[in-house]
């Protein structure tokens, strides 16, 4: 990114904040939390620690950073290095990102650039560039409404298992839309707090489906037909063998009309345990939530700061009060409509506030705030003279 | 519920309870006390303890005499102590632990509560137990369950595949039981750890003594150089990857540079076989590998991620050549107790001399 654009995207990031600092949606336990931010010279600092909301909020007045970040975790020291702060427990956090969830809509606004030959197309990223063959390809995700949507099912999805299993209370649960590509779920004050790495690695495997074995259901390599029609579970039943009952009920089995403990016991029949397993195995990874495993396992993670704007969008990270409802690509535009003259290399074509952008080739364009930090922040363009 | 007051009976099943402890101090016996004649039985049946834990990994659950069996267990304690091998310590812990549990198994649920909540801190629930499958006895906590299943490896102990409702974990009663083994087992091993053995009566010294001849050797530590084509499937896939100058996605990283580290491999040898892969930057990658070595910031080696974990990030290639391994590194673990043998004849030969 060159210098003057740097300097755009900034004055931009500075008049925002300077309307709407009341607006940074602060943690809880804030004297106990890590706080990080980069800046738009790409250094990123951390170990910062702010006693009160104001402190921080002044913080970021002062620097206007390309991205805010805060640990999930409490420490007790939290400004000293890693590993003299003290941990004290993390929320429980999980990161839902359309990008992982291959909608087909990917095609059409994703982009990729070889960083050997400079090659760049409007597609999926290839695992070599089809013209000098290096695997050395930048990729550029865009979001539309289509995946945001795929991925706010997989919170609906992740949602119930929180309420239904862990008895988590709704209200506890804390939903934000991330800024770019999805959604993060954080829960604070639970006893999931003190749970260590091995721990939430295990909450990941069950909200995630990973792992489940027929054993579960009560069938094994001996199974007769009368023993699974005993155990197999009905659509009623809680936790993974409802679930699994309810997927396959409503998607693979939809048409048979017999009760589904029987079309599962003659289908363990008809094909063995091995394809049973493997019937089985799909429908929990596609009855669970479709996560990013690392960001729930690591205690030392630093996330978006809630209320402020992904440097490389100019979007909002936003709480999600009504999630039913919330609409990433209008209601986390933070950015007006101010005119900006700026040269575009390429984009795929792109929506905000009901607006569509694009798709451009490389030329000069004036377009609105919103749409023009947008294209800066992925480095799809750069500001005019 | 109402507390269940324990008997002798109960006492000498649960030697490791704070209200056995509370027993044993009440009859006021010093170690003197226990090594004249009048104790033989008890002596014997500590001896017996510890050789059958030698032995069979596991102290046979027979309440001859209740007074002698409780007492039993402090003096076993000091015996294992008194013979300085801190080997002995694991495996008296665990079989006192399988002992514990066998008795658990059948005790009535009121105790079995008593017990988790007062000594283990585990809210257990019984429930009205179900007429048809899955049949389950109690119910605890979510954390509480996860907090003790993550030691074990088998795939039914998952959360995934466990009854889970409303922050609870339905369980049978032995599946209950046998969760907290490794709970009973820490808690006397800590015991043993801070035991301290004054002067021990002449007439025990031929008890330790005996013991220490027939405790088994403990294992050595060894390394083996392992070649590229030992590795594990799933470093084998990170190495295969990075040979065809593929992106290798982040946990793959994770995993390749600790295997490569924990077996000995230098800093220099590791950035070599990152040098073909998209984006390498040879300031970054060596520093991360140094990081990874502990040769920087924290200084903290780190470990090798767990085969669970690597099924967690999608970085799993199991073949039946793992075997049920825990982690990458013990992959190719059946060549190993030749060389264990090995030295574990050495050691013994050596042990006997002295």
């Amino acid at each position: 990114m060159d210098e003057k654009t740097t300097k755009a995207l900034k004055k931009k990031f500075k008049e925002y904040y300077f309307k709407h600092i009341e607006q940074i949606d602060t943690p809880t336990h804030i004297s106990e939390r890590e706080f990080g931010y980069m800046t738009f010279d790409s250094i990123m600092i951390r170990h910062l620690s702010f006693q009160n909301p104001v402190d921080l909020r002044t913080k970021i007045l002062k620097e206007v950073p390309h991205s805010v970040y805060y640990s999930t975790s409490l420490y007790n020291e939290p400004s000293r290095p890693m590993q003299e702060k003290g941990w004290k427990g993390s929320d429980l956090v999980f990161d839902i990102d359309a990008d992982t969830l291959s909608s087909p809509c990917r095609k059409n606004h994703d982009k990729w650039i070889c960083r050997s030959c400079g090659t760049q197309k409007i597609g999926i990223k290839p695992t070599k560039c089809p013209k000098c063959k290096e695997t050395r390809i930048h990729e550029i995700n865009i979001s539309c409404s289509i995946c945001l949507n795929a991925a706010k099912n997989e919170v609906f999805k992740l949602l119930n298992i929180l309420t239904d299993d862990f008895g988590i209370q709704r209200n506890k649960i804390d939903t934000f839309f991330s800024g770019s590509m999805g959604y993060h779920i954080s829960i604070i004050d639970s006893t999931f707090g003190e749970a260590n790495q091995a721990i939430r690695n295990e909450i990941v495997d069950y909200v995630s489906g990973q792992a489940y074995i027929p054993e579960s259901l009560g069938v094994s390599r001996q199974s007769s037909y009368e023993n699974l029609i005993d155990r197999l579970p009905s659509e009623t039943e809680h936790g993974w063998r409802g679930r699994i009952a309810r997927y396959l009920k409503n998607s693979q089995f939809k048409e048979k009309s017999s009760d589904l403990k029987e079309v599962l016991a003659e289908l363990y029949q008809k094909t063995g345990y091995r394809k049973f397993r493997f019937v089985i195995e799909s429908a929990a990874k596609k009855s669970g939530a479709t996560i990013d495993p690392s960001v729930t396992t690591d205690i030392h993670r630093i996330l978006r700061l809630p209320g402020t704007l992904h440097g490389k969008t100019g979007l909002l990270k936003k709480r999600c009060t009504d999630l039913e409802s919330f609409s990433p690509l209008d209601d986390a535009v933070a950015l007006g409509r101010e005119p900006m003259k700026i040269f575009v290399d390429n984009s795929p074509q792109f929506t905000l506030m009901g607006e569509q952008f694009g798709p451009f080739k490389s030329e000069h364009v004036e377009l609105p705030t919103m749409a023009a930090v947008y294209l800066l922040g992925q480095d799809m363009a750069k500001v005019e003279e | 519920m109402t507390s269940v007051e324990l008997g002798i009976e109960d006492l000498a099943k649960y030697p490791f309870l704070e209200e056995a402890g509370k027993y044993i101090k009440a009859r006021d016996l010093s170690l003197e006390d226990i090594a004249q004649p009048d104790f033989n039985m008890v002596i014997e049946r500590a001896r017996k303890r510890v050789l059958q834990a030698i032995r069979n990994r596991e102290v046979s659950n027979e309440i001859g005499t209740p007074e002698i069996e409780l007492l039993s267990f402090p003096l076993a304690l000091m015996l294992i102590k008194a013979t300085n091998l801190d080997h002995l310590i694991s495996r008296y812990s665990y079989s006192e632990a399988v002992r514990a549990e066998k008795f658990l198994e059948s005790e009535r649920e009121e105790l079995v509560v008593q017990i988790f909540r007062n000594t283990l801190k585990i809210d257990v629930t019984p429930i009205e137990t179900n007429t048809c499958y899955p049949v389950f006895n109690y119910k605890i906590p979510i954390m509480d369950y996860l907090k003790r299943a993550i030691s074990f490896h088998e795939l039914e102990w998952k959360l995934v595949n466990r009854s889970v409702d409303q922050g609870y974990v339905y369980l049978r009663s032995h599946e209950l039981i046998r969760l907290i083994r490794q709970e009973v087992e820490n808690m006397i091993r800590e015991r043993l750890k801070i035991l301290t053995v004054s002067k021990l009566p002449d007439s025990l010294k031929k008890t330790i003594q005996d013991i220490s001849i027939r405790s088994p050797a403990p294992n050595l530590s060894y390394r083996v150089r392992i070649t590229p084509d030992k590795y594990p499937p799933c470093v084998a896939t990170a190495l295969s990857m990075l040979n065809k100058r593929e992106n290798l996605p982040h946990y793959g990283r994770f995993l390749f540079t600790t295997y490569l580290v924990n077996i000995g491999s230098s800093v220099e040898e590791i950035l070599a076989l990152y040098s073909g892969s998209p984006d390498f930057n040879e300031r970054i990658t060596k520093y991360q590998i140094e990081h990874i070595a502990g040769l920087r910031g924290g200084r903290v080696k780190y470990n090798c991620p767990s085969c669970r974990t690597l099924v967690t990030h999608s970085f799993c290639f199991k073949t039946k050549e793992c075997d049920d391994i825990q982690n990458p590194l013990q992959f190719g673990r059946k060549i190993v107790p030749n060389v264990r043998k090995q030295v574990n004849k050495k050691w013994t030969k050596k042990q006997l001399k002295h």
